[in-house]
């Protein structure tokens, strides 16, 4: 193949830087691929952890205490049907959220507080429900006291209106509390009182109820 | 590299008949590219900006806070640093405003911030319009810059990896 006259090449040159003019209409664009949030869930009920706190950037953590309500029914007072308030040695009385002084440990509240995030817009909230023997409260002899001889009150410090995980009475077995917003702190306190309305044997009767909060 | 009609005509009276039928075609073809050239004044282009380099294409966006407020808090954000690369050979030593733009997005608005080391300007956008990123005289066929990138979207609406493909245009002044 022959060498290119002067005459041609430059035209070839030319072409090339006018069809460089051209070729911003072509113009590829950078691309950035951005993928949803995760899924995260975090309950707290009596005394939780976070590292920091939620407005300096803190995150949620685990805490593996199992806080205790109790209440000591005096003899002369068994089953005379006046309610007994439950003392707890739950410490925790500020919000994660903000550090705000939301429960008072000192009037016998457990938080309860939570929430959970889900990207995407598909339905669905978290449920948060607790589960409790159907057997009851024991004691050391066998005896049981039904948990549905436990109730609690919900408020909050500087709250007012309906909360967020309202007052109840365990029932025995698992039952629904609250339905959590996605994506929407949900925080109450909860004060727990025991029925006495039964007359029972002596002793000490204890039972696990256990808090779960189910994400989709 | 300014490219005329002047060009066209010295390189038609600098070469013998035959030459001159044989790239006959090929002058009308770059008198209408010099015509398009010569548009480019006042008008707006895309920028080539091909060897752009997104340091990290797949962000994985965050929960803008890790928890969320009392009310709902739905934001997440993300973050990547770009080199940017625009090639600017075609308006070499004239003048313009270079823009970001980023086309409105299926998931519904998304914020970008960015930062710079200096050649372009920093600012922010939110999809569906465009940010002055550079003005002036264009000295140099390459405007390379390094931004970091921060992104923030509705965390609701993103489902599923989100395509976002920025690009740049020039006004030419």
């Amino acid at each position: 193949m022959g060498r290119l006259s002067p005459e041609f090449q430059q035209v070839i040159r030319a072409a090339f830087v006018a069809a460089c003019s051209l070729l911003p209409c072509l113009a590829p664009a950078y691309t950035v691929n951005i993928n949803p949030g995760a899924r995260v869930v975090y309950l707290a009920v009596g005394n939780g952890s976070f590292t920091g706190t939620l407005s300096a950037g803190g995150t949620p953590a685990n805490n593996a205490t199992l806080n205790t309500v109790s209440a000591t029914v005096p003899a002369i007072a068994i089953g005379d049907a006046t309610a007994q308030t439950m003392q707890t040695n739950s410490t925790q009385a500020a919000s994660f959220y903000d550090g705000f002084i939301f429960c008072s440990p000192a009037a016998q509240q457990v938080y309860v507080g939570g929430f959970f995030r889900r990207p995407g817009n598909a339905a669905g909230s978290a449920t948060l429900s607790v589960s409790t023997p159907v057997g009851g409260l024991v004691n050391a002899g066998g005896d049981t006291i039904p948990f549905s001889q436990i109730s609690w009150a919900s408020s909050g410090i500087g709250d007012a209106g309906i909360q967020v995980v309202p007052p109840g009475t365990f029932s025995g077995g698992t039952q629904t509390l609250a339905i959590f917003t996605r994506n929407t702190w949900n925080e109450s306190c909860h004060t727990f009182s025991y029925a006495n309305s039964s007359i029972v044997a002596a002793g000490t009767y204890t039972g696990l109820a256990t808090y779960t909060l189910t994400a989709p | 590299m300014k490219f005329t009609p002047g060009l066209v005509c010295e390189l038609a009276a600098n070469s013998d008949g035959r030459r001159t039928r044989r790239s006959g075609s090929i002058y009308l073809v770059l008198t209408f590219i010099a015509m398009m050239s010569q548009a480019a004044v006042g008008a707006t282009f895309a920028v080539d900006d091909s060897t752009s380099y997104v340091h990290d294409a797949n962000t994985s966006m965050k929960w803008k806070s890790v928890a969320p407020s009392r009310q709902a808090g739905n934001q997440v954000e993300g973050a990547t640093v770009v080199t940017v690369r625009l090639n600017l050979i075609p308006w070499l030593n004239k003048s313009g405003k270079i823009y970001m733009a980023l086309a409105e997005q299926s998931i519904g608005p998304v914020k970008a911030t960015w930062t710079t080391q200096g050649r372009l300007l920093p600012g922010q956008l939110s999809s569906g319009t465009r940010t002055l990123v550079f003005a002036g005289p264009i000295r140099s066929p390459l405007l390379e810059d390094t931004i970091v990138l921060k992104l923030e979207a509705d965390g609701q609406r993103l489902a599923a990896a989100q395509r976002l493909q920025f690009r740049f245009e020039i006004d030419v002044d």
